[in-house]
């Protein structure tokens, strides 16, 4: 490559030419193959060392994402040491006595609150939706201001009837302001959709039931939540202790 | 050009960083790396690293260099990882990894296509990273300070020099590196 083409395709690429060197320049690449080789090349040093070196905002919330969902993923499994330890009869059945307060765990009995604490994880560079208002909504929630949350959250739902992600979090503020019957209808509608929020919303539907003492339906909707969903476990839990 | 698959989805979702869908991909596939790389001279750690490399690749391939998936995505993305694990013991001289025969076979050739396609990208993305390593430190010190999302003005400043002076020594610098790629691959 000589180096006065490179210094050309840089100026190119820079903007820095004048209108009529830019055609002149632009003539040539379309006949020789060897500028255009060059140009290409350039453009794919440059995007290496941009995905390298720029390290912005978004690039390092998403490897703080990975790095804790590593932690969570792979942790190394550690192995009880199994002990053999003889024990007389009174021992053993006061071994009995305690595995069996921890199964009935009468202290546990609202298991259930436990899960009802959540975070918002607002999603960046979703299109429409107001990124100031979401950001907003997003802090209020997490501060756990629900009422300035779900003040933030109806004109955004308005605006994008179709957002579940949105239409969820409205619904979890004002399950946590005690509207319930409102939160149900937003949990049903994204239950309805294909949509990666459709087993939380299930999920929260069923605590929603059991906030209003209403067990049978909280079961029916615990049910619903497949094997193979995040909330698989959580929905185990609970239905094991009602 | 080719069609894009509807898994791309999985890529959509990592350059924006949604979280459910990476932790969708956790959820799938961590346990089938953790027992590959378990079976194969590896510990949980480093299929956690493995893993957690090759979701980075793919962001930097998806986001930076418009990667749009044509095949789907779990057979390309445990492929992927497979191999960035053979390469890791070749690099530690351990002989690999235990035929997964019986998976290659189920492996259509659209998927290995793409793998492969992806795997050639990063050696480049290597050279060009190993080329630019041999710069002087001033010349690095000025590319990889422009390409952050700071001002230009104020990186001159902090530099000490002229933005005219930052702009043109980052040209020449750029210059330098992409001659010494060329020569480097002949």
């Amino acid at each position: 490559m000589e180096n006065q083409n490179l210094e050309n395709i840089i100026r190119y690429v820079n903007g820095e030419m004048q209108a009529n060197e830019k055609e002149v320049f632009e003539q040539e690449l379309a006949t020789n193959i060897n500028l255009k080789e060059d140009l290409l090349l350039y453009l794919n040093v440059d995007k290496t060392l941009r995905s390298e070196f720029s390290n912005n905002k978004t690039d390092r919330a998403f490897k703080e994402n990975l790095v804790s969902l590593n932690q969570q993923y792979f942790k190394a499994e550690q192995k009880p040491t199994a002990k053999i330890i003889k024990i007389n009869r009174l021992w053993y059945a006061a071994a009995i006595l305690i595995v069996g307060l921890l199964i009935w765990a009468p202290w546990n009995h609202d298991i259930y609150d436990k899960y009802a604490d959540t975070e918002m994880v607002s999603f960046a560079e979703r299109g429409a939706v107001n990124q100031d208002n979401l950001q907003a909504a997003t802090d209020a929630f997490n501060a756990k201001d629900f009422n300035k949350a779900k003040g933030l959250l109806q004109p955004l739902v308005k605006e994008n009837p179709d957002d579940d992600m949105l239409k969820f979090y409205l619904g979890l503020t004002q399950f946590q302001t005690k509207e319930y019957e409102k939160a149900k209808s937003n949990f049903t509608t994204v239950n309805k959709r294909a949509s990666i929020f459709k087993y939380d919303a299930a999920f929260y539907m069923a605590l929603t039931y059991l906030k209003q003492d209403n067990k049978a339906e909280a079961k029916v909707w615990l049910n619903k939540i497949p094997k193979d969903s995040d909330e698989h476990q959580k929905a185990k839990d609970i239905l094991d202790n009602l | 050009m080719q069609k894009i698959h509807k898994d791309q989805y999985f890529l959509e979702g990592l350059i924006s960083n949604n979280h459910k869908v990476v932790q969708e991909i956790y959820a799938k596939f961590s346990d089938k790396i953790k027992r590959h790389i378990l079976n194969n001279n590896g510990s949980v750690d480093d299929a956690g690293d493995v893993f957690q490399e090759c979701l980075i690749d793919l962001y930097n391939q998806a986001k930076y260099k418009d990667l749009k998936l044509s095949c789907p995505f779990e057979p390309f993305f445990l492929l992927m990882c497979k191999r960035k694990w053979l390469n890791a013991l070749k690099k530690k001289a351990i002989i690999p990894v235990t035929n997964n025969e019986e998976d290659l076979l189920n492996i259509s050739e659209d998927v290995f296509l793409q793998a492969e396609e992806l795997e050639a990208q990063q050696e480049q993305s290597e050279l060009y990273l190993k080329m630019f390593q041999k710069l002087s430190e001033r010349c690095q010190e000025i590319i990889s300070l422009s390409l952050t999302d700071q001002h230009q003005e104020k990186i001159a400043e902090d530099l000490g020099v002229t933005y005219g002076y930052l702009r043109k020594k980052k040209s020449e610098c750029m210059a330098s590196l992409i001659l010494m790629i060329r020569k480097e691959q002949g």
